[in-house]
């Protein structure tokens, strides 16, 4: 099926920036571009991810619920990315 | 203000509350158990109405489409940006640290700004106080990206730009 193989491709291409984003988490140099990497790589990640099983699914209930998922987990990526750079410029700690 | 004019001024915030609400109960229920989700969303909807400190406001429609299609567009460009980043040898970083005053008016408007900077290429909201942003970047411009999101969001709900530098 020609569905199947978009859906292999979206959540292959989605994993492989979860790996960058990774790969950045560890080679980055302090807490602010760590989280640059998390934040935005995670976001089109996921958004991949749940594209593809949303094809994969193809039902209303499904979709809807895969589109829940992405936008509350980056509406927590953002919040928590902007709360852990402020803690971390007030705490003034060393890198 | 009475408790009529609230209720009128706050209809549409209402509608489009109970539509979400009704788009999850979907989702998560695969359609079944109206009888309850029905009457939990109508008592959700009256009980946000009536606790939220916040005004609702309302969204314009054509600057609501423009800025999904701005944000998805800039969120594959700043995946790709920091991925690129990352998994190159030398790990090109510009990082650098700029307070910019935001323009946005206090309120939901700044909200969804201070949310949306970190998804953007290159940008991550540091801190806000007062007036006063603290934007973190590693690559292109970071002053000229948070100007055009300003202007996005701006346009997101329908508030004057005239007055706004660019």
């Amino acid at each position: 099926m020609l569905t199947d193989w978009w859906t292999i491709a979206l959540v292959t291409v989605g994993c492989a920036f979860f790996l960058a984003g990774t790969v950045g988490l560890l080679r980055f140099p302090d807490v602010h571009t760590r989280l640059h990497a998390l934040t935005k790589a995670d976001n089109v990640g996921l958004g991949l991810i749940c594209l593809g099983l949303m094809i994969h699914d193809g039902t209303l209930p499904g979709i809807l619920r895969l589109g829940f998922i992405w936008i509350l987990a980056i509406f927590a990526a953002t919040v928590s990315a902007f709360l852990i750079a402020r803690w971390h410029e007030s705490a003034g700690t060393e890198d | 203000m009475s408790l009529r004019r609230r209720a009128t001024q706050d209809l549409p915030a209402a509608f489009i509350i109970a539509a979400l609400l009704a788009l999850l109960w979907l989702g998560l229920a695969e359609g079944e158990g109206w009888w309850f989700g029905g009457p939990a969303i109508l008592a959700v909807v009256l009980m946000t109405l009536h606790l939220s400190p916040v005004r609702a406001q309302p969204l314009h429609p054509l600057g609501l489409l423009r800025f999904v299609a701005y944000f998805i567009s800039q969120s594959l460009y700043g995946g790709l940006d920091v991925a690129g980043r990352a998994l190159h040898p030398r790990l090109p970083l510009l990082i650098e640290k700029r307070q910019i005053a935001v323009q946005l008016p206090d309120g939901p408007a700044r909200t969804v700004l201070v949310g949306t900077i970190s998804l953007l290429p290159g940008t991550l909201a540091v801190d806000l106080e007062d007036d006063l942003l603290t934007v973190h970047g590693i690559a292109g411009d970071p002053m000229a990206n948070i100007r055009r999101l300003e202007k996005r969001v701006a346009d997101l709900f329908g508030l004057p730009d005239a007055g706004m530098r660019i």
